[in-house]
């Protein structure tokens, strides 16, 4: 597979006043074209942060981020806003990411205008063509973003992300904002629209539920580190990471009764500490070297990434790569 | 009856629809009648607002002369009327443009920031520093004392408020999510200064304008009593009552007619904008 996105030893740190924010720290990812890569964590773990580094909406301290080989700072750069059309966005607030004056068919053809795609009869033919792919009647065209529910409103941003037929999607934290049954009704909507169309996807969730269901491969994020990655199906049934055993124990879409699920209990969270794995404060694994030593995403065989320092002690079968 | 009213408490958004609409309705009635007077002030003038008739001169009120004449023996109620194109008509012009150059730089300033928003915003802060009304004077002399640098004069003097609220509204309009949005699909600063943030700020404007027509038209016929805007023989308001000051004891009617006019436009444009920001809550 030709990799379309590149994230390479990206660094972040937000600072106000004293304090500092190391919301990304080392993130290495590659995203396939065509493939999802479902990005997990809880909420403050950087996910975001590395989504609107992606879109170019926050400019990175350190590394590189590159889209078909090319430096993402050229590509904004360039005049022909080529970038801007091939990776487009759909946001975790239905609501607040459309323009409330505009009517639904202006937001959606709003990207074909920019891009000078089209005349106006043309994209009026779009914006419908856009709005039966989403599974949204034509009379929703003439109406306002406050007249819609939720999940007809992130019908209307995927449709508009669709718009310029993008080879990437970011979607960051879609889902979170709907309603559960909503939640699996968009999550579909994705499934099928990666099916027809192949586009490339960064997941975004605090949800590995959510993120099971859509991505090929996960990766899981803790206090702006990568903990873990790998294909979602190793992820999801032999994780070898502390805090991705967590995360699935907590998770509820394993199949079988709750009865027998073991629940992993973690440290109170405090706050994460300056050296060593961020994650040593809550690991029920953690020893003095934990605190000590920076952590190393390590390869695993199968195919798997992480970081944990003990991960062979602690899952014995794994064989290094 | 009770099923009416059960209608209209039952959302609250309906309820402001209604009182947002009236407020709406009667504003645009009473700028519309305006409008006409100003464009077609024939149709509701008996006489000529110029033509001297001096044997009938400072006559009292009657059923001739509705508003008495005044010392050429013009009709006064006709000059009123020609004289709405002269005062109000030009204070809109004059708001117009104040509130669209205010917005428009406002908003500059406010999305790019850094040395276009300093360098904007100490413009305005010396525009604001001084007292308005003896800006504008001083500015109207300066320029000529005709109409036309009365009108440039208040433009010059009004649009720094309209940035500086404008500016402030920017501010917290650029940092919500589909500006965002507007970005990753590739929106230009321009694309989203106009398509995007100048649209969210039209109903504060649009209330701050309509009540600045009033205060622009008692500053405007002010500086036509001093002699700084309108000359003779023009129907302005304020210049009327300036020629009216000799005859106030004897001619009661030359002075108070064009007075009453000036304090019942300004007076319906702030309550109208004032029910106008009501209802827009």
């Amino acid at each position: 597979m030709a990799q379309l996105l590149q994230i390479l030893d990206v660094n972040k740190t937000f600072k106000s006043g004293n304090s500092k924010v190391k919301a990304c720290q080392e993130i290495n990812l590659t995203i396939g074209e065509g493939e999802v890569v479902g990005l997990v964590g809880e909420s403050g773990s950087g996910k975001s942060t590395l989504a609107n580094l992606v879109l170019g909406l926050e400019k990175l301290d350190s590394g590189s981020i590159k889209f078909e080989g090319v430096e993402l700072e050229k590509l904004l750069k360039d005049k022909s806003k080529s970038f801007r059309r091939e990776v487009q966005a759909v946001f975790q607030h239905p609501l607040l990411s459309l323009d409330s004056r505009k009517t639904i068919a202006w937001s959606i053809a709003e990207p074909l205008v920019i891009n000078k795609i089209g005349n106006s009869a043309s994209r009026k033919a779009r914006v419908l063509e856009l709005l039966a792919a989403v599974a949204l009647d034509e009379g929703t065209a003439s109406k306002y973003p406050s007249q819609l529910s939720g999940g007809q409103l992130q019908r209307v941003n995927i449709a508009r992300a669709l718009a310029l037929e993008p080879k990437l999607i970011i979607c960051d934290e879609p889902v979170s904002a709907l309603d559960v049954s909503v939640q699996a009704q968009i999550v579909n909507l994705f499934l099928d629209i990666q099916k027809r169309l192949g586009v490339a996807m960064l997941f975004i969730s605090h949800d590995l539920a959510v993120v099971r269901h859509i991505s090929d491969r996960i990766a899981v994020m803790y206090a702006g580190k990568i903990m873990e990655i790998g294909d979602t199906d190793d992820i999801c049934e032999s994780p070898i990471h502390p805090y991705t055993q967590a995360l699935l124990s907590a998770s509820t879409f394993t199949e079988e009764s709750d009865e027998g699920r073991e629940k992993l209990k973690l440290f109170r969270r405090e706050e994460v500490p300056q050296k060593g794995c961020p994650f040593s404060t809550r690991c029920p694994h953690a020893i003095a070297l934990c605190r000590e030593e920076e952590i190393k995403i390590q390869s695993f065989a199968s195919n798997q990434e992480s970081s944990c320092l003990r991960a062979q002690e602690i899952f014995p079968n794994l064989a290094k790569k | 009856m009770i099923r009416l009213r059960a209608k209209i408490s039952s959302s609250r958004g309906q309820s402001t629809n209604i009182s947002h609409k009236v407020g709406t309705w009667s504003f645009s009635a009473f700028v519309i009648l305006l409008l006409t007077v100003i464009f077609f002030p024939g149709l509701f003038a008996p006489y000529d607002p110029l033509e001297l008739d001096v044997i009938n001169r400072l006559q009292a009120p009657s059923k001739a002369h509705l508003f008495g004449t005044d010392e050429g023996g013009r009709d006064i109620f006709s000059r009123v009327l020609y004289g709405t194109k002269d005062s109000v008509g030009a204070s809109m012009v004059i708001v117009l443009m104040a509130s669209g150059t205010g917005t428009i730089l406002g908003a500059i300033a406010g999305w790019f920031g850094g040395r276009i928003d300093f360098y904007l915003m100490r413009m305005v802060d010396v525009f604001l520093s001084f007292p308005y009304l003896v800006l504008a004077m001083a500015l109207a002399a300066s320029l000529g004392r005709d109409m036309r640098s009365a009108i440039l004069a208040l433009i010059l003097v009004w649009w720094p408020s309209y940035a500086r609220m404008v500016r402030g509204q920017v501010l917290s309009i650029k940092e919500r999510l589909f500006i965002r949005a507007a970005r990753t699909v590739g929106a230009s600063n321009f694309q989203i200064l106009f398509w995007h943030i100048i649209p969210h700020t039209y109903r504060t404007v649009g209330v701050r304008a309509s009540m600045d027509v009033g205060y622009v038209l008692i500053s405007l016929t002010g500086l036509s009593f001093l002699g700084l805007g309108a000359q003779n023989p023009s129907p302005e308001w304020g210049l009327m009552i300036s020629n009216a000051r000799s005859y106030v004891l004897a001619s009661w009617w030359y002075s108070v007619f064009p007075g009453i006019a000036i304090l019942l436009v300004v007076s319906l444009f702030i309550y109208a904008a004032d029910r106008f920001s009501g209802a827009e809550r």
